[in-house]
């Protein structure tokens, strides 16, 4: 993802708005924080930045986080006002653990997910309570019933219309490759929303469901993993001659799938969203598989490739029960472990090459 | 009754319920820190996979173990804990061959993120119920929604144990349960007391290996009384001589080394001191047995704020009369790492030397090439040595 043009984008709306709040995960109420007319923005990596030395977290921790967390402390994110830093792994609580010393400046707030688990929806509204106050308190904010509706109209209809893009992609034509909608959704999670919102409509109204390329000749693959802004790896994969279908990534699938916000949107409908939303390792459920699997036969996946950025502990454990549960369906399974800031992947490239020749011939 | 005889029976008490025929009795795969007190108080064995795969890497077969592993995907930045227990899931490695089937597993994030997803593998491999427990890391202490949230959760503990083993929770049982990992915890810490006494004799080894019954035996007579026993024991070791520099070892042990720690070679001076011995000192004073149960648990060391480490470590300090602090920066952990940069600026402003170096509590693959090694002589040449 380019830097440079996130920096730009934001740098033109922020004026106009109360401030730049940057966020991790897919549990962060984004509705909330846009009707305060903050703008919420996703924070990705900067691959040209390149994390190195000097970093306050050690080199095992994931260069995901060393990456963005770097560019925080170095000043590349200045349009920043705000960061919301939940408790998905070790590595982004390793952030909030340093945070105070490494950017004292810029206003950090925690937000605790719970796991689903007995008691787990009163914990994840006594966390919204917390962390209302405190952004109304340093913002001087306190959006009304009518701005909250506003903004779940805005969100809704945004997952809408992807999850209507994604379901051209069950057909026998590639609307777009598995990079290209990958690149969508991140998009939306960098630009105003209904700015995101209008182009995703364009590009629904101008485009021929029926027109693409036949997928006659290709491999049909899923991809699961955590957030995957390295869209060149995609790419790869799919110069290989295979086409991702499908996927259960961070900013893909599971930003926009079961995430709508219902109404009224109180503190509860926030916890119920949370409830329903395709999970990320660190919330234990079943539902996990349930997500996983009717993803790969609804979209009629040949093989999964798993992909992992090293030190991504939780990501990389659940490796093992992605392959019992997929093989037991018959799809077979490929594990990706990447440096996120990595340069090339021409070895990984070879890794699918050698895996698409296991799969059937198409 | 010596220590020697009383770990014999911790051991025969812990492996003998594990060693048992599939459905004897019914056994939870539990993380180090989980309120085993709920599930010894229902009948239920505990197995403990990390304190395995510590064993695993003490007796010297971790490579072996790691190999496999990484055969099926698990590549050498994974926590070696989990990479050397799933060579014993997948190939049967490891002193006890094939492992005790689970009848339940529990994992609990108090004290890393990667258990849960570990956890929620080996359900998959084993097809029995999982419940993971969410401690979430405050970093102010606990509020009064935090313990509710965690009071519910054990209460989701005993429903579950009810179901595998049919037998129901008698509150007595749990308060004489919780009792006597009170004792043993309380015993413990007073060993540790000792331990500061500036003529104290006791290896790193020695103390560091003494925590396997408090790990994997809390809640039970053999444990607290082996810690009742090793104190007499240790308060009647004669005295030795008093020795300089006095160095603290922050961090986990190295499992897979003789001594467990690097030992520094100096006629003078040694590691007289470590955090990780402090983990397993618990604080069961509450009146309310679900709620001490919530503040032990959801309290551990490496559910703390990096404010408390540096607390600690300042702490250890003074009571240790400490020259000198040597920091293993545990590549499988990042919980302790993320306090280590505060507690170098902490120790600097102490004026105590201290250097970190790189390595890993269970994979030795990780210690090639005596960079650890280096570490520990500049810190002695800081020292004078």
């Amino acid at each position: 993802m380019d830097a440079s043009y996130r920096a730009e984008a934001l740098e033109k709306t922020r004026d106009a708005h109360r401030g730049v709040v940057g966020f991790f995960s897919n549990y962060v109420p984004e509705e909330w924080l846009y009707a305060c007319d903050l703008i919420p923005t996703r924070l990705l990596g900067l691959q040209e930045h390149r994390c190195g030395d000097g970093s306050s977290l050690p080199g095992f921790y994931c260069s995901y986080v060393r990456d963005v967390y770097a560019s925080i402390e170095q000043g590349l994110l200045g349009y920043l006002d705000a960061v919301v830093l939940p408790n998905t792994c070790d590595s982004l609580q390793g952030v909030r653990d340093v945070w105070a010393v490494g950017v004292p400046d810029t206003r950090m707030y925690p937000f605790l997910h719970p796991v689903r688990q007995a008691g787990s929806r009163e914990f994840y509204v006594a966390q919204l309570v917390r962390l209302r106050k405190a952004i109304s308190a340093d913002f001087r904010v306190d959006p009304s019933p009518a701005a909250l509706a506003r903004a779940a109209e805005v969100y809704n209809r945004n997952r809408s219309v992807l999850a209507r893009l994604h379901a051209r992609r069950l057909g026998k034509r590639l609307p777009f490759g598995g990079a290209d909608f990958v690149a969508l959704v991140t998009a939306g999670m960098i630009l105003p929303k209904e700015e995101h919102n209008q182009m995703l409509e364009e590009l629904e109204r101008g485009q021929d469901p029926s027109a693409g390329e036949l997928l006659a000749d290709k491999h049909r693959l899923m991809i699961m993993g955590p957030v995957c802004d390295r869209l060149d790896l995609l790419d790869v994969i799919e110069s290989k001659g295979a086409v991702i279908v499908t996927d259960a990534l961070t900013n893909g699938t599971r930003y926009f799938l079961y995430a709508d916000l219902e109404l009224p949107c109180d503190d509860v409908a926030f916890a119920r969203r949370f409830e329903r939303q395709a999970v990320s390792p660190t919330v234990t459920t079943p539902e996990r598989w349930g997500f996983v699997v009717d993803q790969a036969r609804s979209f009629r996946a040949e093989g999964l490739i798993f992909i992992c950025p090293k030190y991504w502990d939780p990501h990389i454990l659940l490796w093992p029960a992605v392959r019992l549960r997929l093989e037991a369906i018959g799809i077979p399974t490929l594990v990706l472990e990447i440096e996120h800031n990595q340069s090339d992947f021409s070895r990984e490239g070879n890794l699918v090459e050698a895996f698409l020749e296991t799969l059937q011939p198409v | 009754m010596s220590s020697h005889r009383a770990l014999r029976d911790v051991v025969d008490q812990y492996y003998g319920p594990l060693r048992q025929p599939a459905g004897t009795a019914p056994v939870a795969w539990v993380s180090a820190f989980a309120p085993v007190e709920i599930l010894r108080a229902m009948g239920l064995a505990c197995f403990y996979p990390e304190s395995y795969a510590a064993t695993c890497s003490a007796r010297g077969l971790g490579r072996e173990m790691i190999s496999v592993s990484s055969q099926r995907g698990l590549g050498r930045d994974v926590c070696s804990y989990a990479r050397i227990f799933y060579g014993a899931v997948w190939d049967g490695l490891g002193p006890l061959g094939s492992l005790p089937r689970p009848d339940l597993l529990i994992a609990t994030n108090n004290q890393c993120g990667t258990i849960p997803a570990w956890w929620e593998s080996l359900q998959e491999s084993y097809g029995v119920p999982l419940f993971t427990v969410d401690y979430p890391r405050e970093q102010e202490g606990l509020t009064p929604e935090t313990l509710e949230y965690i009071r519910l959760q054990h209460r989701g503990v005993v429903d579950i144990a009810r179901q595998v083993s049919g037998a129901d929770l008698d509150p007595d049982v749990l308060a004489r349960v919780v009792g006597l990992s009170r004792r043993a915890s309380d015993a413990w810490s007073r060993i540790l007391e000792l331990r500061a006494r500036p003529r104290f004799q006791g290896e790193v080894r020695t103390m560091i290996d003494a925590l396997f019954p408090i790990v994997v035996l809390r809640g039970t007579e053999a444990c607290a009384h082996y810690y009742e026993v090793l104190y007499a024991e240790m308060a009647r070791k004669p005295e030795g001589d008093a020795v300089r520099p006095r160095i603290l070892w922050y961090g986990y042990p190295c499992w897979f080394l003789p001594g467990r720690v690097i030992l520094p070679r100096v006629k003078r001076g040694r590691i007289v001191a470590d955090t990780y011995t402090r983990w397993w000192v618990f604080d069961f004073q509450s009146a309310d047995v679900w709620e001490g149960l919530s503040r032990v648990y959801g309290l551990t060391y490496l559910n703390r704020s990096p404010a408390e480490k540096v607390r600690e470590v300042e702490a250890l300090v003074s009571e240790y009369d400490i020259d000198a602090v040597l920091i293993h920066s545990n590549r499988s952990c990042k919980r302790v790492a993320s306090a280590e940069n505060l507690v170098l600026q902490r120790l600097e402003n102490l004026g105590i030397p201290s250097v970190r170096f790189e390595g890993d509590m269970a994979d030795p693959t990780w210690h090639g090439g005596g960079s650890a090694e280096a570490c520990v002589s500049a810190l002695l040449e800081i020292l004078g040595n």
